[in-house]
């Protein structure tokens, strides 16, 4: 057999003429609808700020009122019980 | 690596997040990478998940592309691992699994009768003959049979050397036509 493209191999070429499969015209309109809002995304001019909120800024917000929180409340508890 | 007949400026339209140049790709592309994945998977459910996920991720990295991206290897690449990742999580072997399955089940979208008859015996011989190789031998197949990649586009896909896939598209390609012999020999011995 040979494995280059340009000389004739029967299993190769019949291979090549199965049918064309593809998804059905609905699930496609939804794909092609997901992706393109995706991509639309991504062009928005807020899309970096987005970005840059999403893995580090909203984490670090989350983290620092969770500690600001917690140390009142310890500070709040000693104060109650020093009083 | 040549540009592919068709991708002409196509990646520059992604990379500038263009829409047209989304749909563009996506009528050049969908069926094909459709019937990769069906023909992979052998499920149709599984494989439209996989198709989908495919073009989100060329949406989430249309940006990040390089000038030089090949797109048709590029998505297929995106195609196989998402088919990949999925298999680790599964706990059944598909593979196993579709082998044990009788020949008329092979046809992996429910086809009717009357659509594997128009699709021709041999078509389906092959169907049922791809069906039963190792995915690393039905990928190949695949790639360079159906889809019509070139050698270098499917050793790119594959993560092969060019020698390395010669070796593995010709072993496959042997497997092919040893289903094919035996099921042929099964059809003269029986009445």
């Amino acid at each position: 057999m040979s494995t280059d493209q340009n000389s004739p191999d029967p299993v190769l070429q019949a291979l090549a003429q199965l049918p064309e499969q593809d998804v059905d015209p609905w699930r496609a309109g939804r794909i092609r609808h997901h992706a393109l809002s995706t991509l639309a995304q991504g062009a928005s001019r807020w899309a970096g700020f987005f970005r840059f909120y999403d893995r580090f800024l909203e984490p670090a917000l989350v983290a620092s009122l969770t500690l600001a929180y917690l140390t009142w409340a310890v500070a709040a508890v000693n104060h109650l019980h020093g009083s | 690596m040549g540009v592919v007949e068709g991708e002409e400026g196509l990646v520059e339209g992604l990379r500038r997040g263009e829409a047209t140049a989304f749909d563009r790709a996506y009528t050049m592309y969908r069926a094909r990478l459709f019937g990769f994945l069906l023909r992979l998977t052998r499920r149709r459910d599984l494989a439209e998940d996989l198709l989908q996920e495919t073009w989100i991720r060329l949406a989430k990295n249309a940006r990040r592309l390089t000038p030089d991206t090949q797109l048709r290897a590029w998505l297929y690449t995106v195609a196989r691992n998402l088919y990949l990742s999925h298999r680790r999580w599964v706990l059944v072997d598909l593979d196993r699994l579709t082998a044990l399955t009788p020949p008329k089940g092979i046809a992996p979208d429910g086809t009717s009768p009357f659509d594997l008859a128009a699709a021709g015996e041999t078509g389906r011989r092959l169907e049922e003959a791809l069906g039963r190789l190792p995915i690393k031998y039905r990928e190949v197949l695949l790639l360079v049979g159906v889809d019509g990649l070139t050698l270098a586009e499917a050793a790119q896909v594959l993560s092969l050397s060019p020698e390395a896939l010669r070796q593995r598209l010709k072993r496959a390609r042997d497997m092919v036509e040893e289903i094919l012999s035996a099921a042929e020999g099964q059809k003269v011995r029986s009445p």
